[in-house]
């Protein structure tokens, strides 16, 4: 039996307006054309890019190993009428997005140019520069409701701090973010002056889902399908939550705060449960580990809403909510990619009036700062 | 699991069966739906795969109980079991002499009788089938 | 049942669709291979409409690089999370008896049938030589 799936889509008239203001924690601009770039480049770097380009552990240009399940990963609907891809147009994602849902703020998440992925260090480094100073020209300086994040390659630890200063001194900023498949796995020491730096300033680390970082994507080696490259994802993140946790960069970093984008939350329960458990085993190990593992995860880990669970039954995802906590939830869209979740339906079990406020806006409000 | 699933593994091999050792058992129900809902929007990348990923699970892989990384409660124990939906896919194993097994007991607590029943001997003698009870 | 004129037959080219709102619902209507089919604008999974889904064939596979195609258009792939459809019935691909689109009868007929009523064509007015689709709800 199936309650989640066959449960109605509620009529439009009903929850048209959402009541709630909401934080969507991960939106995807995008470029009309890597040109774009240009007036935020040196000419040296305007000529690599038009003549070398990327240089990324992948094997095509300009397109993904695996190929997506959609045109550009996004929903059919959100190419914009005037040209361009999804996402890359401001006054569409207004009309199409921001504007009907009644999203107060809207996180951006660049993916773009696969910047922690770049191997040429030194155009990864200026690449990085120009999408930060991209994200504030043409998108948080014209739509307040928009906020951007730091991008940065964490394999080039120098330069991602050197930029994480730059574009601090800027103070437009929300969020500073690294990718979870690196040279190496994000708890390691040679990440943590970015954590340091990320700590001092009191902003939020962003891990989004994704990447090239030379490992194959799954323990069980490189996949052959998107379908289980897609899931990958979800493993990808709670490999990164063991890493982070278990290396000590909270206990270290006391004060930071990491965000998982894009992981879906299914997975949170049984890593905490496990590496609970293996703490009580192994915890002379790992002495510099003051706590238990999911004490760490329930303070200084939050993760957002989608892709969501959907579970056979609404009462699971109830459950999965109730494990890792309504206050580590931060509602998302993923706008304009094809497994986006809408605000509206996404949910398929009954939240409360506080619950809903607290997925929806107020955590990501408090958070954020916004 | 997906590799084995999604290249048609159980297609071209119908009778086969898996069995996921010291795997842990709690991820599955995650596991499970995030397969079903991929399966359902990008099917046609996989059309070899005509059923819901976690139905293919149920039919042919099997998962030993140590370590089931529990819930710390029985309710969420119970909770687990339901959403994995199958009182087939679990073997009892002890793993013995390793020392990574949750508490003291071989058998993982709060699991429900009927799993208890099923997983000791009949779920072991459907999966391994050159094993017999002795008389 | 009324029986509505939605559209001139030749207002909605093969591949093409069209939606109109009907007794408040916005109904989708697909030109498939001379043949008209009627929804639901609306996914049952989240609500997206329908008008930007993909019109694909149906797709079958008895194992790894076998790929077997039939009755191409007829389905729909919606344009979020992909979950397919059967035009002529509704029914999702994943679970036939269970998830469904809302589909609605459809007929063409011609302008000097119609002339004849009844019907209802709040803003349609009628040519004797045009086909018109009419969508019964």
């Amino acid at each position: 039996m199936s309650d989640v799936i066959d449960r109605p889509v509620p009529g439009q008239e009903a929850s048209d307006k959402s009541r709630l203001r909401i934080i969507d924690c991960d939106i995807h601009p995008s470029l009309h054309a890597k040109s774009d770039l240009n007036p935020f480049l040196a000419k040296r770097w305007q000529e690599h890019l038009k003549t070398y380009g990327d240089h990324l552990r992948t094997p095509y240009i300009g397109t993904t190993p695996y190929p997506r399940s959609s045109p550009l990963i996004a929903r059919r609907d959100a190419w914009p009428p005037t040209g361009g891809p999804p996402g890359s147009d401001l006054a569409f994602m207004r009309k199409q997005h921001l504007d009907p849902l009644d999203i107060e703020f809207g996180i951006l998440q660049v993916l773009d140019m696969f910047i922690f992925s770049q191997q040429n260090l030194e155009f990864g480094a200026a690449i990085q520069r120009a999408m930060n100073e991209w994200q504030l020209a043409h998108w948080t300086s014209r739509e307040p409701r928009l906020k951007a994040a730091i991008l940065v390659g964490q394999d080039d630890t120098e330069a991602a701090v050197a930029e994480i200063e730059r574009c601090a001194k800027i103070g437009q900023y929300v969020q500073i973010n690294v990718c979870p498949r690196a040279n190496e796995p994000l708890g390691r020491r040679r990440y943590w002056p970015i954590y340091a730096r990320a700590q001092e300033l009191d902003l939020p680390l962003g891990i989004h889902v994704g990447g090239y970082g030379g490992h194959a994507p799954t323990g069980g080696g490189w996949p052959s399908y998107y379908a289980e490259e897609h899931q990958s994802n979800a493993h990808s993140v709670a490999a990164q939550l063991a890493s982070l946790v278990i290396e000590g960069v909270p206990e270290r970093f006391p004060r930071l705060k990491i965000v998982f984008i894009e992981g879906g939350f299914g997975w949170i329960a049984s890593t905490m449960w496990r590496m609970d458990q293996h703490f009580e085993r192994f915890r002379d190990e790992v002495p510099h580990l003051k706590r238990r593992p999911s004490e760490y995860v329930r303070e200084h880990f939050w993760f957002t809403t989608q892709p969501i669970d959907e579970p056979d039954e609404a009462r699971h995802l109830r459950s999965l909510i109730e494990w890792v906590g309504v206050d580590r939830l931060l509602f998302s869209s993923d706008y304009p990619h094809w497994d986006f979740d809408d605000p509206r339906f996404a949910f398929k079990t009954p939240l409360t009036e506080a619950e809903r406020a607290r997925i929806f806006s107020g955590n990501a409000r408090a958070l954020y700062k916004l | 699991m997906l590799s084995l699933i999604y290249e048609g593994v159980f297609v071209k091999f119908p009778g086969l069966k898996v069995v996921l050792m010291e795997s842990g058992v709690s991820w599955l129900p995650a596991f499970m739906w995030r397969a079903n809902k991929t399966w359902r929007g990008v099917r046609v990348e996989v059309p070899w795969i005509d059923r819901e990923p976690a139905a293919i699970m149920r039919d042919h892989i099997r998962l030993t109980t140590q370590p089931f990384d529990s819930p710390p409660d029985a309710k969420g124990v119970a909770d687990i079991i339901d959403m994995i939906d199958s009182d087939k896919m679990f073997l009892f194993a002890s793993d013995y002499p390793h020392w990574q097994f949750d508490g003291d007991d071989a058998i993982p607590p709060h699991l429900p009788a009927n799993i208890v029943s099923r997983m000791c001997a009949d779920n072991p003698l459907e999966t391994f089938p050159r094993l017999s009870l002795a008389a | 049942m009324t029986r509505h004129i939605v559209a001139r037959t030749t207002e909605i080219p093969p591949g093409g669709n069209k939606v109109v709102n009907v007794d408040g619902r916005d109904i989708i209507v697909f030109h498939v291979n001379g043949e008209f089919f009627a929804l639901l604008n609306r996914c049952p999974h989240e609500g997206a409409p329908l008008d930007k889904a993909a019109c694909v064939a149906r797709l079958t596979s008895p194992e790894p690089g076998v790929y077997q195609r039939s009755r191409v258009g007829e389905l729909l792939r919606c344009a979020w999370h992909g979950w397919e459809f059967d035009m002529r019935t509704g029914q999702s691909y994943f679970d036939p008896k269970r998830v469904k689109v809302r589909t609605y009868p459809v007929a063409v007929e011609d302008g000097e049938t119609l002339a004849k009523g009844p019907y209802v064509a709040e803003t349609f007015p009628v040519h004797v030589e045009d086909s018109y689709v009419i969508v019964e709800t």
